[in-house]
């Protein structure tokens, strides 16, 4: 009785398998050894994180008009997208107007772009975007999607890689890594130099000055939200912190769970556009994304928007781990992705995703913000209609009729699907027989 | 009805109660914050240098305007394409020692791309611009645009090998003066 | 001390041997145990399969035959921490809210008995305990392994992954067979690597889902309910 999920990891790749598990087992690890140096009580710090994106869900009205109006001031233009198509119109207007003849569009990594399948709505309208992140730039010459969002082509291997960047003529066959790097260094260097507009997601914003914060190791969400005349930055509304006090305790926690790192190399404050300095952007434009999160901000599944996108729950899953992102077939994979894919379309169409899950608990346990994936992961199923099948009747009969239970418990057997995989057990033993005959 | 209504109108009302201000405890160091921060910029593949070292990138380099005289005399005249420059050297507003981090604000005189677009990019900055912790850091961010840089440019993206230099500067010098 | 036993539906139904294991447990620590015929299953199946409906009824009629219903009372004890989380936990999700009395089998000895040494001796045998998701899940610290620890005769052997999820998950590990099997056989690796002998676990789910695997694939491997290792070692 597989699903679509099940049958997925059936036809994987060994080799995407190997790649995978290997990536999330490393950072998985090198997560728990960072934040165990950086802060005394890692569990403390998660609390604390929790507590403050939960002030901000609470106040997020009046936390947004705050950072609209301090945006302002800043030079920013503040935008406002009711959902993906509303967000699409808005920045292809602004590409439209600054390039009419289509705009080269530098991208940095942003799992809010993917979302609302901005590049795809790019296109259309005659701009060209390309992607700068390494791992997001093989991902869009394969034609491909990230399947993790943090580490887009964990999927992947060094071969994979070699093949694509020879067919796309970047320089001669080669398999080594810092090869390949260099290739797609000295071929983004020149988008860069060219590009009218650069787009960038954000990862905190902050509510008090309008601080637009961004973290990378790379120095292409710099370099696009730097050279191009115009910077068009990508947020989900949830995205705020009240005040700078708060950024260093989520800086330490977004890195070191999501890379293992003590702090990316480069965070990126972000006022507005340039003013006296040499260079920068003469436009910053900030979009501020809907796309479902208010109307799931007053339901029971709140909390997932707490959600500082780290990844460290993908690299904590067995699940995600044996099946990779694509088994999801949604922008957001893993134990967040379980919760929030449904959560903003909807449990008619992505309540299967709620069921990839063993509840095994390790997503909770690793949060930065403490979310609670698997009390919400049940509480998906029970929303879903299609869960409510017979056998449940037939059991909850059984469970509250003792003689048919007693006499039904003797005959059980494993399903058929059990003994796919695994030999049934064998019942040797009667409990309530040996109750029966004791002293 | 615009969008901006449309999902203010959907926004619950803000809820009143303590903003949370939760002490949480940082292992940050708390002497010899030079020191500490030499050996974590090190274990990032960055190096404390000295202004000796400067000299090789003499006519080769960018460099920000407010730049001490003694050390614009050292490198020259500026070369006029920042993306062809062997080095971007400017001057740092602090040094983070829990962190190994300089943090740069986008000045008056300064360039953003001269930390950026070279492969070498040297940092100056005071001895005493020295901080332990990254909330003391924080606090003293700039109004304007600042960046935070954390050892040079690296990605893992290829089977989680690590390659430096990829976008950003292969080589990040952090050079002390008085 | 006298204890009302919830049986579980699984050692209801195949693993007979952990239900008497339990009461040898509880009887040698002193108390009196109570096994009412009526009991069937706490509702956790249709719970987390997401039928709350149907799981409803079940929770209510299980905390009543329990004396849950009640302030006052016996304590119910389990072998088993996948049944006491739902107990603890899921039923105040249903809306079947109990007082705080029911109890894993060695969080009860260790805890409530005050016996934190258990004792006795057993064959010599190299011992990797997998400490359930639930039992994580409900911060039951380190009952179940300081028992065993205390058993001599027994090495409890460190292996990667320890807290590692088996892939058994109740319903999932038929309803997403492939990937069960994947996460449980990646433990089982693990478990050979570090040169175990016997797989020693508080929950019967975990022991079904590594055993069946074990045995479908030639993994030379024993199981053992932790009840049962301390049933044999006839301490405390």
């Amino acid at each position: 009785m597989s699903g679509r999920f099940d049958k997925f990891v059936r036809g994987l790749d060994e080799d995407a398998v190997r790649s995978v598990r290997a990536s999330t087992l490393r950072v998985f690890n090198a997560r728990s050894s960072t934040l165990g140096e950086v802060f005394e009580d890692v569990d403390d710090a998660r609390r604390a994180a929790a507590s403050v994106k939960a002030y901000v869900l609470d106040n997020l009205k009046a936390l947004l008009l705050q950072f609209e109006e301090n945006c302002a001031r800043n030079g920013v233009t503040v935008h406002w997208a009711e959902d993906a198509a509303s967000a699409n119109a808005t920045i292809l207007g602004i590409c439209a107007r600054v390039a009419p003849g289509g705009a080269t569009v530098v991208k940095a990594k942003s799992m809010a772009t993917e979302e609302i399948h901005l590049n795809k709505h790019l296109t259309e309208a005659g701009h060209t975007p390309i992607e700068t992140d390494l791992g997001e730039f093989v991902v869009q010459i394969d034609g491909d999607t990230p399947s993790h969002i943090v580490a887009p082509i964990i999927h992947k291997d060094r071969r994979q890689i070699a093949r694509s960047f020879e067919r796309e003529g970047l320089g001669p066959y080669t398999e080594e890594p810092e090869e390949l790097t260099m290739q797609a260094r000295a071929h983004l260097r020149e988008k860069f130099k060219s590009a009218e507009v650069g787009v960038s997601g954000v990862n905190f914003a902050v509510a008090s000055t309008g601080r637009i914060v961004i973290v990378e190791n790379e120095g292409n969400n710099r370099l696009c939200t730097t050279a191009p005349r115009v910077h068009i930055a990508l947020m989900g509304i949830e995205k705020l912190l009240p005040d700078e006090s708060d950024l260093a305790l989520f800086l330490r926690l977004l890195a070191g769970s999501a890379t293992g790192q003590r702090l990316t190399v480069y965070t990126h404050f972000i006022t507005g556009p340039r003013r006296a300095e040499g260079d920068g952007p003469e436009e910053v434009h900030l979009v501020l994304l809907d796309n479902g999160r208010s109307r799931v901000l007053n339901g029971p599944y709140r909390d997932i928007l707490r959600c500082i996108r780290c990844g460290a729950c993908l690299n904590a899953c067995p699940v995600y781990r044996r099946s990779t992102g694509h088994a999801y077939r949604h922008v957001y994979p893993g134990p967040v992705g379980a919760v929030l894919a449904p959560a903003l379309e909807g449990v008619k169409k992505l309540g299967a995703l709620a069921k990839a899950s063993s509840l095994c608990g390790e997503c909770k346990e690793v949060c930065p913000v403490d979310i609670p994936i698997p009390d919400m992961l049940l509480r998906l199923r029970s929303e879903d209609e299609r869960n409510r099948e017979n056998k449940w009747k037939w059991f909850a009969f059984g469970a509250q009729n003792p003689m048919f239970w007693r006499a039904g418990v003797r005959l059980m057997r494993m399903p058929r699907a059990w003994r796919e995989f695994r030999n049934p057990p064998k019942r040797q033993n009667d409990f309530r027989r040996w109750w029966r005959g004791r002293p | 009805m615009g969008d901006r209504e449309q999902i203010m109108k959907r926004l619950p009302d803000p809820k009143s109660g303590e903003r949370p201000t939760p002490a949480v405890r940082v292992r940050t160091p708390l002497e010899n914050l030079w020191q500490e921060f030499g050996e974590r910029l090190h274990a990032l593949g960055g190096r404390v240098r000295s202004l000796e070292s400067l000299g090789q990138f003499r006519d080769n380099a960018v460099f920000d305007e407010d730049l001490p005289e003694s050390v614009r005399e050292v490198l020259g005249s500026p070369v006029t394409d920042v993306w062809e420059a062997a080095a971007g050297v400017t001057l740092g507003d602090l040094a983070v020692a829990e962190t190994g981090s300089v943090l740069l604000a986008a000045l008056p005189g300064r360039s953003r791309l001269n930390s950026l677009a070279p492969p070498t990019h040297v940092v100056l900055v005071r001895q005493a611009d020295i901080v332990a912790s990254l909330d003391e850091a924080l606090a003293r961010l700039s109004r304007q645009t600042s960046v935070l840089v954390t050892g040079p440019s690296r990605t893992a993206d290829v089977e989680g090998v690590m390659v430096m230099g990829v976008h950003g500067p292969r080589s990040l010098w952090v050079v002390p003066i008085p | 001390m006298t204890v009302r036993l919830m049986l579980t539906c699984l050692c209801d139904a195949f693993y007979g041997e952990v239900g008497v294991a339990a009461v040898k447990v509880l009887e040698r620590s002193g108390c009196t145990v109570v096994f009412d015929r009526d009991q069937t299953c706490c509702g956790q199946p249709a719970f987390n399969a997401g039928d709350w409906d149907e799981a409803r009824p079940v929770a209510q009629r299980t905390a009543r035959l329990f004396g849950l219903d009640s302030d006052e009372g016996d304590p119910v004890v389990v072998p088993s921490a996948s049944c006491a989380a739902m107990l603890r936990h899921g039923y105040a999700m249903l809306g079947v809210n109990i007082p705080a009395r029911a109890y894993e089998l060695c969080e009860f000895v260790v805890d409530v008995l005050k016996i934190p040494n258990w004792g006795g001796t057993v064959p010599p045998r190299r011992v990797g305990f997998h400490r359930s998701c639930h039992a994580r899940m409900m911060g039951l610290r380190d009952q179940q392994e300081a028992l065993l620890r205390s058993v001599s005769g027994v090495e409890v052997v460190e292996f990667a992954s320890q807290d590692q999820c088996c892939g058994f998950g109740g319903a999932f590990s038929v309803t997403h067979g492939k990937v069960s099997e994947g996460i449980g056989l990646e433990k089982l690796r693990q478990l050979e690597r570090a040169g175990v002998e016997q797989v020693v676990s508080g929950d019967v789910g975990c022991l079904m889902q590594m055993q069946g695997l074990a045995s479908r694939n030639g993994v030379d491997l024993t199981f053992a309910h932790v009840a049962q290792v301390l049933a044999e070692a006839e301490g405390a």
